[in-house]
């Protein structure tokens, strides 16, 4: 187990300790380092321009594959064993930019130039990813500009697709991958410094044990939450441990009975390709959770974990009647999720337990999904409502009713009442005008900032009319 | 594009700067150390308004590296004068003072109370949650209705009804009712200018030391020389004793054009403590005390004849100013919004007053256009109700009320003479670029869509500003080049780029070797600084001044070098030529023949005159009636800044400063609840446009030489805010006027929208 983080950045593998284990990535990188390329804009996650690219080498591939992240919301020992990409490593000096940058500055994409090396790094992920062109809004959703109007910023992605890969960073990337492949097995990290400590286990086991160890430690992954506990809240965290090198708990896959098994950490970003392939009509509602930055650190364990009554994760798996698999070292166990929420911000996860995966069943051919967030904006926002429908619709009648909805109360809910009025009712105007009657018996929702409790009710009760009125016109249809 | 008069005029340069910060090399004042720097953390007032009754620092004294805790009295006690200075314009004014740190009574949420200084930022910001103020707190008033009610509690105890100041402009009163009376028709309106909040990509920020009886505060300006100048009445230092530096800016927009109580505190805690003090921002706290812009509620009337000519316009505003007048608060909504009330219309009479309104909410003062968007504002969505309101077609109704060419030169009813300006041609032009002939055709298939779907136009006319005098030195430095100094202060507009493309035009020195410097107050002696779209004019006429008085320096050392006389030489495309020869020498090998400063130069000017760049923008949206969300299906706008000298760098300030102008359209919205707690304090909760807000910006310069300075320019850096909103907001009340929905004020959320179709219907 090491006690020493070491990471790769700026050409150099790295050995740190003595640095706070919550100390942000941002922090070390201008206090520490002086890499002063890497900005503070907003400290939480919302602007991008502390975005850098966490570089992890798939020896089964032999590759080097790269994410956005913002740096501000990273600690500084999830970056153990990575490749810290900031601005300063891609270009050689200011003689030879990389293409991405030289598009930059050919569309005139910078003005003020706070913002660009956040947006230089968003658009180098994507040319490192391959992406085509028509994504290049998804890779800068996380980032803010207020002087150019982004046109010239998209017209830069665009430009920057074609380019070929640039020799300057390919030779860079190949020292990383000397790194990489000098390192020795992962045997976890312990990191201790001055009475806190940062404790990531790499088994499962390890973990578990860890957790019944330590009840009052913080389990974390992307830190996509407790960093603005961190940075807004001056919240003391003097015990943290990490899924995050857990295998286990990072992988995604299909069992054979067409259950789809979400790890516990597994990002967003991770679990989508299979994820895309049991909801595809989820795609609208994936490009606007969040930002690309957060959706590669934040994992959909800890989204529902968090219980956060307006999380835009949690009503789609209760819509997609996911279980939840908490573990602890005396044992497993599965729980509908519908179960797993208690109150506000507080589940049925015992103090030594872990949420280990997320188990989605498989889905029938003619259940309907549709996944409809409302905010007041459409990239990187939180969500007035999130409103999931799931349903079939045989004989004429509704079967297998999930409607659930965030936003509407203290957690994310089904709407049982309403779920129930459907459940084998005919497919009628009557039964929906019954259905959309009933969301008032399931949820008293709150009037904030975001929206008032009588625009939450209308807005929900709008988007099911839409849908029911859709169902009705399906069965017409098929009955004609 | 545009006229293009010398090779190095009209190309779009690539921007000398843009290398720098794409490589992250850029430095903006967080991106500066000092060895031994300590950090300063700034308590600000949890409440909207309370009276302060006890301050206990005894607990920060003892926290961990704390080094240094300081209110108000600390402050004067020290010595420092604890004043923020202001002007007055109105006619009748209250005269509160703003303090730097708060002296008894807090009247807004973020209010500068305290400061802590400790070793690290993490330390001093531990330490901030163990002051301990003892409030009283009071009601609180954050919006201008509430704030003008009876009874409504009072800001200030010298201003009675919460009324800042009155002012009012040019005018007759007998004159107006007059006219009012004897119009075939009177056209009313209520209109809001909604608060925005300014959100530059880098937060305030100061770092200050002395060495020796030297204090240099490095910190983001719009220009530092008028805060040097403060600094040296608040904190008793010689004026020479005080250097103001501005490395690179995130962003100004008007925000930074102005001092701020941060910017004396670091420097004050610089001195007391003998240590390096640094001071950042964080994002909320920005959001907090950043000054904010607009924030006003008008009534307009406009007569009109028989024949629909407009005889005369009469508004009537009120102005919020936050808590305390900032630094030109009072004349943003009064004199500078009152330049360009008429527009580009031959309108004979004007009558405009202002009341100024105290709330308890964040000061109020300038942001990208200052004064001249709220005018153009609310006189371009007026001339679409009035065109509704008498049956015209809002685009026949501009052109029957435009200013001809021939009119010009034109002084307008608010005394302003309008040199040129060719605002049919231009706005015919936007139509057909737009083009409106095929709008009935589009509509209808928004229609099929169920969506409604029209165009909104604007013709915006701008006032440049700013002060008249600006400075130039030039020296060639050991290296080669030459070294140009600059009393204006880049924010992001491409100074470097588009100054050096003017000198290397006027002295043929390569770009590559001339260095603009900028942003060092003892470098350059004097300074206007950037704001009011001034800075190119301003700053070029002093440039080519230097550039005259550089080449006649010369002339003598080249006839010399030459061998030949002086009156045989002629300076032409960046060289002194023998006449009859081919013998040329330029500058820049000359200067290197010469003893070190031989060469140097200096000129300075006074003859900075407005500029009025004007142009057309025309939005064209689709609406949802039945979610009441907007989308942009397309922007046209057609430009006159005169001459360009960077088509490049215009069209990024026209693009970025319509979308800002958007933002304020479509979403920017702040939010203070009824205790005056600012909700919209993050990036969450405060939408500024992002990435997908904007579909592309069809942009067209057809300029008209200005006559009013020797380059025929015009200032281009806030057209694109003065034009857009009207645009938008015309075309969404044109989408929702057949459902009677009444007036759209912004901004145009879906859910204000969606409210006022379902109250008509």
């Amino acid at each position: 187990m090491s006690t020493v983080l070491e990471f790769f950045l700026g050409g150099e593998p790295q050995r740190v300790e003595g640095v706070e284990p919550t100390t942000t990535l941002l922090d070390y990188l201008r206090d520490d380092r002086a890499l002063t390329g890497t900005k503070e804009g907003c400290n939480e996650g919302d602007c991008g321009a502390c975005t850098v690219l966490l570089g992890q080498y798939d020896p089964l591939g032999e590759a080097v594959t790269y994410r956005a992240v913002n740096a501000c919301i990273t600690l500084l020992p999830a970056v153990h064993r990575f490749w810290v990409v900031t601005v300063e490593d891609l270009s050689n000096g200011l003689d030879s930019l990389h293409p991405v940058q030289e598009a930059m500055v050919r569309r005139h994409g910078s003005q003020c130039g706070f913002c660009t090396p956040g947006f230089v790094m968003s658009l180098a992920a994507m040319h490192l990813d391959n992406a085509p062109a028509d994504q290049a809004e998804s890779y800068i959703a996380g980032n803010l500009c207020r002087c150019t109007g982004y046109g010239p910023i998209l017209e830069a992605a665009k430009d920057s697709v074609a380019a070929p890969k640039d020799p300057a960073f390919a030779a860079k990337e190949h020292q990383a991958v000397a790194w990489f492949r000098s390192l020795s097995i992962d045997t976890g990290l312990f990191y201790d410094v001055a009475q806190a400590t940062y404790d990531a286990p790499v088994g499962l086991k390890a973990l578990l044990q860890a957790r019944k160890d330590n009840p009052e430690a913080v389990l974390v992954a992307g830190t996509t939450e407790l960093g603005l506990w961190l940075n807004k809240d001056l919240q003391d965290f003097p015990k943290l441990i990490s899924t995050t090198r857990v295998p286990e708990m990072t992988a995604v896959a299909f069992q054979p009975d067409g259950t789809l098994v979400i790890g516990g950490g597994a990002t967003y970003e991770q679990a989508w390709p299979l994820l895309r392939q049991v909801i595809p009509e989820g795609q609208d509602w994936f490009e606007r959770f969040a930002s690309k930055q957060i959706r590669q650190q934040a994992t959909i364990g800890g989204n529902i974990v968090n219980a956060s009554p307006i999380g835009d994760g949690p009503p789609v798996f209760l819509a997609l009647n996911a279980s939840v698999e908490l573990a602890s070292v005396s044992g497993t166990r599965v729980l509908p999720l519908s179960e797993f929420f208690v109150g506000y911000k507080t589940t049925a996860l015992a103090a030594d337990e872990i949420l280990t995966a997320i188990h989605v069943p498989p889905r029938e051919n003619d259940q309907l999904f549709a996944a409809l967030k409302v905010s007041k904006r459409k990239d990187q926002d939180i969500s007035a409502v999130m409103a999931v429908f799931s349903w079939r619709l045989s004989e004429g009648c509704f079967r297998d009713v999930r409607i659930a909805f965030g936003g509407m109360s203290a957690t994310p809910m089904l709407a049982a009442f309403t779920n129930a009025v459907l459940e084998g009712a005919p497919v009628t105007e009557e039964t929906a005008q019954q259905a959309l009657a009933s969301l008032d018996d399931d949820f008293s929702p709150i009037d904030d900032l975001r929206a008032t409790a009588w625009y939450r009710m209308t807005v929900s009760q709008n988007l099911l009319q839409q849908a029911l009125a859709e169902a009705v016109e399906t069965a017409a249809e098929a009955a004609a | 594009m545009g006229i293009v008069e010398k090779f190095s005029t009209g190309a779009s340069v690539r921007r000398l700067e843009d290398e720098r910060f794409v490589t992250g090399q850029g430095q903006y004042t967080d991106d500066v150390n000092i060895d031994g720097q300590v950090y300063m953390v700034v308590v600000r007032s949890p409440f909207a308004h309370a009276i302060i009754k006890s301050i206990n620092t005894d607990d920060v004294k003892d926290a961990d590296g704390v080094l240094g805790v300081y209110t108000g009295a600390d402050f004067v006690a020290a010595g420092g004068a604890n004043k923020m200075p202001y002007a007055i314009v109105g006619q009748e004014s209250a005269k509160p003072d703003r303090t730097i740190l708060a002296d008894g009574r807090v009247r807004f949420a973020g209010e500068p109370v305290a400061i802590i200084v400790a070793e690290t930022q993490a330390q001093a910001e531990e330490a901030s949650e163990l002051i301990d103020v003892d409030y009283d707190i009071l009601d609180a008033v954050t919006d201008i209705e509430s704030a003008i009610a009876p009874d409504a509690p009072l800001v200030h105890d010298d201003a009675p009804g919460n009324i800042a100041f009155r002012w009012r402009g040019q005018g007759d009163d007998a004159q107006m009712e007059q006219i009012l009376s004897e119009a075939e028709t009177v056209v009313e309106m209520r209109l809001e200018n909604n608060r925005v909040i300014v959100v530059a990509m880098e937060p305030r920020a100061a770092v200050a030391h002395m060495d020796g009886d030297k204090l240099t505060v490095i910190t983001s300006t719009q220009g530092g020389w008028a805060l040097k100048d403060r600094l040296s009445a608040c904190l008793g230092l010689e004026k020479e004793n005080v250097r103001v530096v501005t490395p690179d800016v995130g962003g100004g927009f008007g925000m930074k054009a102005f001092t701020y109580p941060e910017q004396y505190l670091a420097p004050f805690a610089a001195i007391q403590l003998g240590r390096p003090v640094k001071w950042l921002a964080g994002r909320g706290e920005s959001m907090l005390s950043d000054n904010m812009g607009r924030d006003h509620i008008s009534n307009a009337k406009l007569a009109l004849d028989k024949d629909h000519r407009i005889t005369g316009i009469d508004i009537h505003s009120y102005a919020g100013m936050g808590a305390y007048f900032s630094q030109f608060a009072q004349g943003i909504p009064t004199m500078l919004q009152e330049k360009i009330l008429p527009g580009v219309y031959d309108i004979p009479a004007s009558r405009f007053r202002v009341d100024g309104v105290f709330t308890n909410s964040t000061q109020i003062d300038a942001y990208r256009g200052a004064g001249r968007p709220e005018g153009i504002y609310l006189l371009e969505r007026l001339m679409d109700v009035a065109a509704k309101h008498v049956g015209m077609d809002p685009i026949e109704f501009r052109s029957l009320n435009f200013i001809r060419p021939e009119q010009m030169p034109y002084k307008t009813a608010v005394g302003l003479t309008y040199d040129v300006g060719e605002f049919e041609k231009l706005m015919r032009a936007a139509l057909v670029k737009a083009d409106y002939d095929g709008l009935a055709k589009r509509q209808a298939a928004s229609a099929a869509k169920g969506l409604r779907r029209d165009m909104g136009l604007c013709y915006y006319v701008e006032c440049t500003l700013g002060a008249p005098h600006e400075d130039s030195t030039f020296t060639f430095n050991p290296t080669g080049q030459l070294e140009v100094t600059v009393g204006t202060q880049s924010n992001g507009q491409g100074h470097e780029t588009v100054y050096a493309q003017v000198v290397h035009e006027q002295t043929g020195v390569p770009i590559e070797d001339i260095v603009i410097v900028q942003g060092d107050t003892d470098r350059i002696k004097n300074g206007g600084g950037t704001g009011g779209s001034r800075s190119l004019i301003a700053q070029a006429i002093a440039m080519r001044a230097a550039a005259r008085a550089l080449i006649e320096k010369a002339q003598d050392h080249a006839a010399e070098k030459l061998e030949c006389a002086p009156e045989d030489l002629s300076f032409d495309d960046g060289a002194f030529r023998v006449s009859g020869t081919d013998i040329s020498l330029d500058l820049k090998t000359l200067a290197g023949g010469l003893p070190q400063g031989t060469l140097d130069v200096e000129a300075g000017h006074d003859d900075y005159t407005s500029t009025f760049p004007n142009g057309c923008h025309i939005a064209e949206v689709e609406v949802d009636e039945e979610t009441g969300v907007v989308t942009l299906e397309n922007y046209v706008v057609v430009d006159d800044f005169g001459l360009l000298y960077n088509p490049l760098v215009v069209q990024g300030q026209v693009h970025g400063g319509i979308v800002q102008g958007l933002g304020q359209a479509l979403m920017e919205r702040t939010v203070y609840d009824e205790t005056g707690q600012l909700l919209t304090g993050s990036f969450m909760d405060y939408t500024v446009p992002r990435a997908d807000t904007i579909s592309d910006i069809d942009f067209t310069h057809m300029g008209v030489k200005s006559l009013n300075n020797e380059m025929g320019i015009k200032g281009c850096g806030e057209a694109g805010t003065v034009g857009a909103c009207a645009a938008v907001m015309n075309a969404i009340q044109r989408a929702l006027d057949p459902l009677d929905v009444g007036f759209v004020d912004m901004p145009a959320t879906p859910d204000r929208l969606w409210r006022q179709i379902r109250a008509a219907s």
